[in-house]
């Protein structure tokens, strides 16, 4: 049996949330941001003849997760970080205090995976009628990667657009620049 | 980007239009009513908005008209019903042109206009591991969990993940346990 193949790229990996996730997919002509309860999945297009722009801001999440995941992982370090100061051996300390390594682990596993996915943003994307929230961009260097597949189709379907407009300065049609 | 078409640019926090004079001169505005310093990325579509042709029908007596509008000149033909559609009227689709009700029609099994979808691949997963946490449940929940895949066995599947495979693990899952419980009461029944 041949394996059916998506229509879709992907570009971006499933960003939780509550009790949803959602990501974003590139479709022929359009972006597709698939959210899913799991057994659900709900679809909203944009086409790329549509898109005005996007819009990013800054998000303070990467600040807040790094502060919460460094702090915890202070607090359920300090057992340890105790016996050891009171000259009990290291591998007698760890020993004593492995039930504080089910919050010490994951702890700093946040705070690694966070450092690693870098800074936060939130990216909007700018249509005619509204300006929703790109939901499953929210780092600025996967928006870059995104941005960058997705820039050169947008501004081909727009071509013709641009010998519409009159108005339209030589600048609208360059690279972007982050 | 010329500035004042800044203002067809709603910012994404207090959800009001940009001012033209928040504009930097770059690529970055600051919105003047809620602060919100921003990142524009712009495309000629933000520009050409005003040049864009709203669709208009003109008015006939007589001759080809509209299906949906009888005093619309129709100038397309739909691509699946054959109505006569006027521009108002008339979707234009990667296929051609559609008309509403067809539209309508097509929208669940269409890629380019469904909204939602079950996922029966999932949950027929679902039903046949889920359960194991209270055992018991499976002699329930492994039946349906047959069922439900049987039922969406041919149904559309996710547009971005197409394939059986979670299906076909589920229900041969679920076809075990219904195996273990089958053997398992007839034991108990021939004792």
């Amino acid at each position: 049996m041949a394996k059916p193949r998506s229509e879709f790229t992907r570009l971006s990996r499933p960003r939780s949330g509550l009790g949803t996730y959602s990501s974003l997919w590139r479709g022929s002509d359009y972006l597709l941001v698939v959210s899913s309860t799991g057994f659900n999945e709900s679809y909203q297009r944009f086409y790329f003849k549509d898109i005005k722009g996007f819009i990013v801001t800054e998000s303070k999440r990467y600040f807040y997760y790094n502060v919460g995941s460094a702090i915890l992982l202070m607090l359920f370090s300090l057992p340890l970080v105790g016996k050891l100061a009171s000259g009990m051996p290291l591998g007698l300390a760890l020993g004593e205090t492995i039930p504080m390594m089910f919050f010490v682990i994951p702890a700093f596993l946040v705070l690694v995976v966070n450092l690693i996915k870098g800074p936060s943003c939130k990216v909007a994307i700018a249509t005619g009628l509204q300006t929703p929230e790109l939901r499953p961009v929210g780092r600025k260097r996967a928006w870059r990667k995104i941005l960058a597949k997705i820039d050169g189709p947008i501004r081909e379907a727009q071509a013709n657009l641009v010998t519409i407009s009159p108005s339209a300065p030589a600048e609208s049609s360059g690279s972007p620049s982050m | 980007m010329t500035p004042s078409s800044l203002e067809r640019i709603h910012c994404p926090k207090c959800s009001k239009p940009l001012d033209p004079t928040s504009h930097d001169g770059g690529n970055e505005a600051t919105c003047i009513f809620c602060q919100q310093k921003m990142q524009l990325i712009t495309y000629p579509a933000l520009e050409a908005e005003s040049a864009s042709p709203k669709p208009t029908a003109a008015k006939v007596e007589a001759g080809a008209t509209c299906f949906y509008h009888d005093e619309n000149e129709a100038v397309h033909t739909c691509s699946h019903c054959g109505r006569y559609l006027c521009s108002v009227c008339g979707i234009e689709e990667t296929a051609g042109v559609t008309c509403p009700s067809c539209i309508s029609t097509q929208r669940a099994s269409s890629t380019e206009t469904v909204s939602s979808r079950i996922l029966y691949d999932r949950l027929v997963l679902g039903l046949a591991f889920l359960p194991l946490l209270i055992w018991p449940f499976t002699i329930v929940t492994a039946p349906i969990a047959v069922g439900v895949g049987i039922y969406g066995w041919r149904r559309p599947r996710s547009l971005v993940s197409p394939g059986r495979i979670r299906m076909v693990i589920g229900m041969v899952f679920a076809v075990i346990q219904v195996g273990i419980w089958a053997f398992f009461l007839g034991a108990q029944i021939l004792s």
